[in-house]
């Protein structure tokens, strides 16, 4: 293909072997800014430190590509698996395996013996975090801590998880794009699971920017900002109400909120198609351009909800 | 006999009367009831003035004390809209979105400020959407145009898209033509642009 320019990819396979450690971090106050494209289970709570524990089982391999290149321009890449392909494997650790390095056209391979390093520890500071499972850059710096996806990695490992504890006091900026100032099609590369994100009980500010992800909230009190382009966006209320300012934008997923009855919001809703079973007061309601534009009420309308589904389906459930 | 004749003959009688005093107290009565009674009234008159008066001035007070009271809850909004938190921006531009429908320079000036400037998707979107009011407004329409040449987040482009194709807004279609062959334009983001094309030139 025209498209796809040959660049350079050294691509390497590792056993992991890590038990489920934490990473604490001490942060509450600031921004935690998250740019990456991995999956991660965030929790909100009353405490002083960001807590990072990695769900996936890291006895399990785990294919990562580095590009060489910088990829300014935008060009893909391929990267080369062949050699290693057929060891890729969910089930038992692979003790020797062959490492494929150096560019497309000039690949050389070497084995490892896995084995060797067991009851050891692998030494140096940047590798602390790989030996806690965590295969993502931290950075903190001008009140932010930065969780970034390391330049040029690939995932191929789609159980790659994270369990992450965040004070409330804080304020959580999501970037599944990862936080590219241009969040175009220049994305060297661009994968998704279909495994939900998710946030929950956590009272701080949030907001969330993605393409395709699908996420959901449970027990967010707001102010939430969520906009996605194609990702759907399930909000659930189950101990708590909204109480902060709900903003959702998405052009083609759905949104589904589900909240209890007594529930004080207002909301502005546009979509495809809006369904209900909550008892609320129609202030307006117009279609234009095979979109339907609603203003609801529930009580006094305290809560202001901005719900934009574009081609997609609005759903507001009443908790039971 | 009549009257007349009966005063006539009986003249010499009546200029020997003389006035008794319970007259002299009644016409005192009618002096005082004649004399006084205009400037009580006067008095009433101007007290009604007055009260009219501070009427109107606790009137007018309380309608400064509104514009006043408007004035600073334009401030305030204005405020929120370079407000740190998104979520305080947001609830800025969608106030500004449901309660000010007159077109104010100040207001559009800050809206179109976050429409170059903010960080936050959903608050550009708001701000299109806000702008939108003023659809005859040039500085407006320039604007939108301008900032679909530098916008790079996929959804704020299709929205921009779509207002100036709401607008029928022929100027936009240089922009929309790059969009559509730049490689760095999302796939959705090329569709809607060649269906505004589409939409402007029917």
């Amino acid at each position: 293909m025209k498209s796809i320019k040959l660049v350079a990819a050294i691509t390497f396979l590792a056993v992991l072997t890590v038990s489920a450690q934490e990473k604490k971090i001490k942060f509450s106050s600031g921004t935690l800014k998250i740019c990456s494209s991995k999956n991660f289970v965030i929790e909100g709570y009353d405490g002083k430190e960001v807590i990072i524990k990695s769900l996936h089982d890291t006895s399990k391999v785990r294919l990562t590509s580095r590009n060489t290149n910088s990829n300014k321009n935008g060009n893909s890449y391929s990267y080369a698996t062949s050699g290693v392909k057929g060891k890729l494997s969910t089930k038992a650790p692979i003790s020797t395996y062959t490492i494929a390095r150096g560019k497309s056209n000039n690949l050389f391979f070497s084995r490892t013996d896995e084995g060797k390093k067991e009851g050891l520890k692998r030494l140096g500071k940047k590798q602390e975090n790989n030996e806690l499972g965590i295969y993502f850059t931290i950075e903190q710096k001008n009140g932010e801590l930065i969780f970034k996806d390391k330049e040029g990695q690939m995932m191929m490992w789609g159980n790659e998880k994270y369990s992450i504890k965040i004070p409330n006091s804080l304020k959580l900026n999501w970037d599944t794009s990862g936080c590219r100032a241009k969040s175009t099609n220049s994305a060297p590369f661009v994968m998704y699971t279909s495994t939900i994100s998710s946030l929950s009980n956590f009272n701080g500010e949030a907001e969330i920017t993605t393409s395709l992800s699908n996420f959901k909230l449970t027990d967010v009190t707001g102010p939430v900002s969520i906009n996605s382009i194609g990702g759907n966006v399930t909000v659930d209320f189950d101990k708590k109400k909204p109480l902060k300012l709900y903003s959702v934008y998405t052009n083609n997923g759905f949104i589904d909120i589900t909240m209890p009855a007594t529930s004080d919001v207002n909301v502005d809703a546009n979509g495809a198609a809006i369904y209900s079973d909550l008892n609320l007061n129609v202030i307006s309601d117009t279609e234009s351009d095979g979109q339907q534009h609603m203003k609801l009420k529930l009580k006094s309308g305290k809560v202001k909800m901005k719900l934009e589904a574009g081609h997609g389906t609005i759903y507001l459930r009443k908790k039971k | 006999m009549n009257l007349k004749e009966h005063i006539q003959r009986h003249k010499n009688e009546f200029d020997d009367q003389e006035m008794s005093f319970k007259s002299d107290a009644i016409f005192k009565d009618r002096l005082k009831t004649a004399l006084h009674q205009p400037k009580k009234s006067k008095v009433v008159y101007l007290r009604f003035i007055s009260v009219a008066a501070s009427i109107i001035l606790v009137f007018s007070v309380v309608f400064w004390m509104q514009t006043s009271n408007d004035d600073s809850g334009i401030k305030e909004l204005l405020a929120s809209l370079t407000a740190e938190s998104a979520g305080e921006r947001l609830e800025g531009v969608y106030k500004l979105d449901e309660e000010f429908v007159k077109e104010d320079s100040k207001i559009i000036n800050a809206l179109l400020n976050i429409l170059h400037e903010d960080t936050n998707a959903n608050v550009k979107i708001a701000t299109i959407e806000a702008l939108l009011k003023f659809p005859s407004n040039e500085k407006v329409r320039t604007n939108l145009i301008t900032a679909l040449e530098k916008e790079t987040v996929p959804l704020v482009q299709i929205k921009l898209i779509k207002s100036l194709s709401f607008l029928r807004e022929n100027r936009a279609q240089k922009p929309l033509e790059k969009i559509i062959n730049s490689k760095q334009s999302f796939p959705i983001v090329k569709n809607n642009a060649a269906l505004a094309i589409n939409q402007l030139n029917q």
